[in-house]
């Protein structure tokens, strides 16, 4: 009976303890999670984000109460909308989550391509990490810097051809509004991948190419490469001296990659685990790991990262528009 | 030159050596688990090596790269099914010799060869790696396109007498290779609305539903109760001196095509081996016997694709450029451990890169010893009764194609797959040309587009190297040869 009251009461406290942190009245997080946790990935295994996934995931564990425990589950394919499609259809129990980019959540809604509306058909979990993307020069490059580059682009246009991953993506949209807001034609060459593009720099088959700012390190060192402007918003340390389109007068893109639920997973167990991805990411033996790899750890909680979600959204949406292929 | 006589006591450590032994082993079984394949056992093996030296954990994901692809052979011996996409041409000859001959034959025949195309490729990568990078960079879109031509007119090489078949056999291929997301436009194409096909039709889907499913419903039809090898004398390795001698030839031009293309980023093994096994196919004194378990068509797409191991290494270090999905992993631990491959490499990690190049001949070695001892005992395989073989067969593969995405989709359309490709062998269609056309579609669709936007739309471009030049000769002087030899047979039997 004693017992009966002293866990009651140790109930009552925890549940308490967890309102006032999160300000909800359900108590769904009691005894959270009695099972393991499946977290899906957009990647196959042995990719850049899969990698990433597996180096973090214990680290959350470790955080996470009632030994916690993550089952991964690759479903790489299309944008990453497989996999988000995937936690789209799970129940939300907070026993389905999946790690996802701004691509399948702001873009490729608005293409037509998902089942899901948007964004605002998930509970955004928590921002683990932000990735910078560079419009790149070869060594020879007649042109120093970006305003170079558009001076000649619009004296001769279509003329000045940059390559990017793919169609209408992170890399493709922020190079169609840099367009449309210097007002200049450039020659948009799609290619399968950035190594690809790397290659046509390098081999001079054309004169800029975007590229992640972690695989050029390498080639920036030795000079062959040449890093003028970061289309994204936020700058890795190593390249802090080189600009960002916002720094220049344009608008900057935001990559980032965070964890999602299902709609309607209850707010005291988001807050668990936001709370558990936080700490992890301040674990300094991660953080060290993710270091050496490279990656700009940028923690989000819940709000900050709707909040950039809903910006970055208006801004794609914009784009497509202005672009007529909205959907 | 001073670099050839590097301190190798790095490299020949307790470690180092039991990591290239795990890796080949671990390479060597699923590449011959069909569907499994070479880039699920790297990537399988790439958390093992965050906790080990970089030398070591490179050696092991390189020596699993290495293993990978001769065991992709050993299923496409022993069961007509290639266990990677890299053996789908050694089924051709390899097939029919383990079933008429001996399988312990066909499999040493690969084992050699493989290992000779690997100790080529890792020769390469020593002495070669960096101007044969520069080079590589010459070859832009216009010349992948023209490379994919090629490759396209391979395929009427090797399919037999009936072009009408061979067309539709080719167009189908084409077709199965437009499949998803247009690269250049973003458009969907003939996906149904299906998202698992918005990336194209799964690789390993296809290879499997071609090859495995296809064969055993053909086995089904012939019979259960049959199993290949009654005597078990056949099932000797081994070659004798003559034997060897007769594939020197297809060996050198099978490791030279596929260092070739291996040093290529994103043609890849896949294409390199069926380049191979054209050529020495159209070169040989004994054509007639291709198709049919010959020697020589088994070591040129053998050699072939172990060479491509090392080609494909060559624009990673030297360039930091990934040239096949394996790579792009074994890219991953050079990453974990901070270090970036490119430019800087050969000298910000000299001993490293060094270790790698002789550690790459060890990993070689490796697979040749181990290869030895593991083929007799593979290619018992072929004492099983059919109707145990076909049952285990079939769950393996479900297994590789589950593995490779992760999507119940992909079983069925390897299902699907498997049925048409049931119907098409039944009416004698040329079946290999159909999986080298899915092949070549996307690299000279996507490159021809390329091309033609790089150049706002004129056809210049094709004709802008001498690189370029050279191949369209080529593919000029090959249609010219085919039409005048037509026309000689023509004449010499009237109708």
């Amino acid at each position: 009976m004693l017992t009966f009251l002293t866990k009651t009461a140790a109930t009552t406290l925890a549940c308490a303890t967890i309102v006032m942190a999160t300000g909800t009245s359900m108590a769904a997080a009691e005894g959270y999670p009695e099972k393991p946790i499946t977290w899906i990935i957009p990647d196959g295994a042995g990719g850049g984000l899969d990698t990433i996934v597996r180096t973090i995931y214990p680290y959350v564990e470790k955080n996470l109460p009632n030994d916690a425990t993550f089952v991964l589950k690759n479903q790489p394919g299309a944008t990453q909308t497989i996999a988000v499609s995937a936690v789209y259809n799970a129940d939300p129990d907070g026993y389905t989550i999946g790690q996802a980019s701004v691509a399948p959540l702001t873009i490729m809604p608005h293409l037509g391509r998902t089942s899901y509306a948007g964004y605002e058909d998930f509970e955004l979990i928590a921002n683990v990490f932000d990735a910078a993307h560079y419009i790149v020069l070869p060594a020879d490059s007649p042109f120093a810097n970006l305003e170079e580059l558009l001076a000649h682009a619009k004296e001769n246009p279509g003329q000045v051809r940059i390559g990017v991953d793919g169609v209408y993506n992170v890399q493709h949209l922020p190079l169609l509004n840099l367009e449309l807001s210097a007002d200049v034609d450039l020659n948009e060459i799609t290619y399968k991948s950035s190594a690809d593009t790397k290659k046509a720099v390098l081999g001079g088959e054309i004169e800029a190419g975007i590229m992640p700012s972690h695989t050029i390190i390498g080639e920036y060192e030795a000079g062959t490469l040449v890093p003028i402007v970061d289309v994204m918003e936020i700058k890795p340390d190593y390249f802090a001296e080189i600009p960002s389109l916002n720094d220049l007068g344009y608008t900057s893109s935001q990559l980032f990659v965070g964890v999602i639920a299902p709609k309607g997973t209850p707010d005291d167990i988001q807050a668990i685990l936001s709370g558990a991805i936080d700490a992890a990411l301040q674990d300094p033996e991660l953080v060290a790991a993710l270091e050496k790899r490279k990656i700009m750890i940028n923690y989000n909680d819940s709000e900050t990262y709707l909040a950039r979600m809903q910006e970055l959204d208006v801004v794609n949406k914009g784009i497509l528009t202005d672009l007529g292929v909205l959907k | 030159m001073e670099t050839l006589f590097n301190d190798l006591t790095n490299l020949f450590t307790i470690t180092n050596l039991l990591c290239i032994l795990l890796g080949t082993v671990v390479g060597m079984v699923f590449g011959a688990l069909p569907g499994l394949g070479t880039v699920i056992a790297v990537a399988l093996l790439l958390p093992v090596t965050f906790t080990l030296p970089p030398l070591a954990g490179i050696l092991m994901l390189l020596a699993t790269y290495q293993a990978g692809e001769y065991g992709g052979s050993i299923s496409a011996i022993l069961l007509g099914v290639p266990g990677t996409p890299q053996a789908a041409a050694t089924v051709l000859d390899g097939y029919p010799m383990a079933q008429n001959e001996s399988p312990g034959k066909a499999l040493s025949y690969s084992l050699v060869s493989s290992s000779i195309g690997g100790i080529f490729g890792g020769l390469v990568l020593i002495f070669v790696s960096v101007p044969l990078a520069k080079f590589a960079l010459n070859f832009g879109s216009p010349e992948y396109f023209l490379l994919g031509v090629i490759g396209l007119m391979a395929v009427g090489l090797l399919s037999g007498t009936d072009k009408i078949k061979s067309s539709i056999a080719v167009i189908l291929g084409l077709i199965a290779g437009t499949v998803g997301i247009d690269s250049l436009t973003g458009v969907n194409r003939a996906t149904f609305n299906q998202p698992e096909l918005m990336d194209g039709v799964n690789l390993v889907a296809f290879l499997v539903g071609m090859f495995a499913i296809s064969e055993l419903f053909m086995m089904i039809s012939k019979g259960l109760n049959n199993k290949y090898v009654a005597d078990r004398s056949t099932l000797k390795t081994g070659l004798t001196w003559k034997e060897l001698k007769g594939v020197v030839k297809s060996t050198t031009i099978g490791s030279l095509i596929g260092a070739g293309t291996g040093i290529l980023p994103g043609i890849g093994g896949g294409a390199s081996c069926w380049f191979a096994y054209a050529v020495v196919s159209k070169t040989s004194k004994d054509p007639e016997a291709f198709g049919k378990g010959s020697p020589e068509g088994i070591a040129a797409p053998e050699s072939s694709n172990n060479a491509s191991a090392g080609g494909a290494l060559v624009p990673f270090l030297a360039l930091g450029i990934p040239g096949s999905a394996a790579i792009a992993i074994i890219m991953g631990a050079f990453i974990m451990h901070g270090i970036q491959p490119g430019p800087n490499v050969f000298t910000a990690e000299r001993d490293l890169v060094y270790g790698i190049f002789y550690g790459f001949i060890l990993t070689t070695i490796a697979m040749y010893l181990i290869g030895r001892v593991l083929t007799p005992m593979f290619s018992r395989v072929l004492v099983v009764p059919n109707s145990f073989l076909v049952s285990i067969v079939l769950v393996l593969c479900l297994i590789g194609i589950y593995a490779s995405k992760g999507a119940f989709f992909d079983l069925w359309l390897a299902l699907g797959i498997g049925i048409v490709f049931y119907i098409l062998k039944r009416l004698n269609y040329p079946v290999s040309s159909v999986i080298i056309a899915y092949v070549l579609a996307p690299i000279i669709e996507e490159n021809f587009r390329r091309s033609l936007t790089l150049s706002n739309g004129n056809y210049d471009v094709f004709f802008s190297s001498v690189y370029a030049i050279a191949l369209v000769l080529m593919i000029v002087a090959a249609l010219a040869a085919s039409v005048y030899a037509d026309f000689k047979k023509r004449r010499h039997q009237p109708s």
